[in-house]
This record gives C-alpha cells, structure tokens and sequence, in this order.
C-alpha cells in the first residue's frame, strides 16, 4: 500500500470511526449529539449510515461510556400521530443508506454519568450482531443549530 | 304576441341580474388563496370553554387566546425527538416572520400544550420553553380539561409504552392555528415544512 492510501485510509479512520471488526464495517457520517434540554437529562445522537459492502449489516446493541444506557429508538408518524418504540437492532442492506435524524430514526442516551456541555465529545459503542464494534466519536451541539 | 314580450322582458330581467351579480361579485376579491401546506378551515372553529395552567400556574383559557395568533402543539417534554425538532422549526418559522412583520403583535405565539401533566409541573414547563427563544410558552392542566380541548380540535393522545425514558405518550404532531377571535383556523400536518408553513403564515396575516 503506498503511502497516500495509508494516509487516507488514517484520515478516513479518525474523521468518520474506528472499527473493532474483521468484516465489512458501515461509513459513518454527519454524527452529533444534541445536548439534552433544561431540565432533561436524556440526549439524542443522529447519524448518516451506509453500507458499502456486499453483505447487510446488522447493530443490535449499542453504549456509551458517558452514558448508563443506550438504545434505538424510533419515532413513526402513522395517520398524523407520532409513536416511539424501542428496536432491538437495525440492518442495512448491501450499498444502502440510513439516517438516523429528527422524527425517524435515534439514538436514545439516557442517565448521564456527568453534564454534558455543547463542544464535548460522547463515544458511541455500536456493536455488530457478529460481535465487532462500531465506535463513533460524536461531538456534542445544542440543539436547534441544525434548524434553519 | 303577449307572451313572447313576456318572454323577451323576463330573459332581459335576467340578464340585468347576471350582469348586476357578476359586477357585484368582482367588486370583491374572491380569488381563491393558494395555501402550499396549511389546511384552512372553511369556516373557523371556535374553541371550547376549557381551564388549562400556563408555565407560570396562571389559568389559560379560550380567552387567553384572543388578541394574538397562535401555534399549538400538543407534546411533552420527556419527549426526546420529535417535539424539541417542532418546537425549534416553528422558533424558525417565527424568526424569518419577524424579518417581515416589524411589528411584534402580528408574530405568532407559540405554544406547547403538555399531554404529560403527571410530570410536566409548569417549572418544569418554563424552564424547557424558555429554551427556545422568544414567543414559546408552554401550559399543561388536568387530564379531563386536556381532553376536552384536544378532542375539540382533533388532537389524540394517549399514554404508550414504558420505555428506558419512563414512559412516552403517543399524540397527534399537527401544529393548529388559532387566530385573534380565539378560533381554529389552520392546520399543518406533520412534518412541518418550514418554508412553506413561512409563506401560509404570511398569508393568513394579510
């Protein structure tokens, strides 16, 4: 491998996640956390996922060292009337997209071990139904800055 | 002979009417509004007689809506997605009408009713609105004075499941709007277009 992929493939590592995994792993894009609201202590993370490999992929477990507990959720809007349920994992198919965003798809952080403030980072530890780890370093914003 | 004049003045009657109708009709604009998003009632809905508390335990009632416009969204503040994004969205759509109306009393309030009165105290109320900046207000009242109002303008809720965050409630996410009579005037389903909801907003001020 010559030196400029070496390089890439080091910058992809740091500027998307790491990977603890043999197989094929999901890019990671767009990560954030949004600060939980006053009075609240739960937080939310979204991300973009794709799958470039030729095999699905399946998270069915996911935690957070700053967190107690993780957990998928989503929000379905269903006649008008908005419901959230938990998932025990999701799958992305072979060359598909999915977004965790507002209204859909998120990740549900609950119980912080301590404050967390706009401009801090969370770790997010995404685990693969073969066992690898999916690790994402997601900055934290306020809320409404993604908003326009 | 008789009868043909008859005819003739009968069919003249008429045409002086169509005319005279049509003229009348012109003379106000009858032009249908072009809404891109919001369903407008036909005819405004007045609220029910309801009691609810705002964030500062004052009584919200229909009254506490004349005078002002006002968008109303029914959600909690446990709520982790969908109500915090709305909230924030109609903050915006509020911000780029400020550029347009200078002045402050065309502005929309903007209101959380809370269908999660077991935990949603008005501190507890005050201190989650205030976050979104100016014109977001939040109220929450007994769970019989809450369904009478949503029930009113079409608005379901209801306690769902036990989750890691507590518990959700389920609920409709149409934003409604309330005009100066104390009126249901509009509707805009979920999910808010912004832009959209901007431009209808302008309309519905004219």
């Amino acid at each position: 491998m010559n030196r400029q992929a070496v390089m890439l493939l080091l910058a992809m590592l740091v500027i998307t996640a790491c990977s603890r995994h043999d197989g094929p792993a999901l890019d990671v894009s767009n990560v954030r956390v949004l600060a939980p609201l006053p009075g609240r202590s739960a937080s939310v993370a979204y991300m973009d996922m794709h799958n470039r490999s030729q095999h699905p992929l399946t998270i069915d477990g996911i935690s957070s060292p700053e967190f107690v507990r993780a957990e998928i959720h989503e929000t379905t809007l269903s006649d008008g009337i908005a419901r959230m349920q938990a998932l025990e994992s999701i799958t992305v198919d072979a060359g598909a997209r999915l977004s965790f965003a507002p209204a859909g798809l998120h990740i549900m952080l609950l119980d912080p071990r301590k404050g967390l403030l706009p401009g801090a980072t969370v770790r997010l530890e995404l685990r693969y139904s073969d066992g690898g780890l999916l690790i994402v370093d997601a900055p934290v914003r306020t809320r409404g800055d993604d908003v326009k | 002979m008789g009868s043909s004049r008859k005819i003739v003045a009968v069919t003249l009657a008429a045409l002086a009417l169509s005319v005279a109708a049509v003229l009348a009709f012109r003379s106000v604009d009858h032009t249908p509004r072009q809404f891109l998003y919001a369903t407008v009632l036909p005819e405004p809905m007045v609220l029910p007689e309801f009691r609810l508390n705002d964030q500062d335990g004052q009584p919200l009632t229909r009254d506490s809506f004349r005078d002002r416009r006002t968008l109303l969204f029914f959600g909690f503040t446990h709520c982790p997605d969908i109500c915090p994004a709305t909230l924030q969205q109609l903050a915006v759509v509020r911000r780029k009408l400020a550029l347009e109306l200078p002045d402050e009393q065309d502005l929309p309030d903007i209101l959380l009713i809370s269908v999660d009165p077991e935990r949603d105290t008005p501190q507890v109320l005050r201190e989650y609105a205030g976050h979104f900046g100016d014109g977001v207000t939040a109220a929450s009242g007994e769970l019989g004075e809450l369904t009478k109002l949503a029930a009113a303008l079409g608005i379901y809720f209801e306690k769902g499941d036990v989750s890691g965050n507590g518990y959700n409630v389920n609920h409709s996410a149409a934003v409604l709007m309330i005009n100066r009579a104390a009126e249901f005037q509009a509707v805009f389903s979920a999910p808010i277009d912004i832009d959209a909801m901007f431009a209808d907003l302008m309309l519905l001020s004219e």
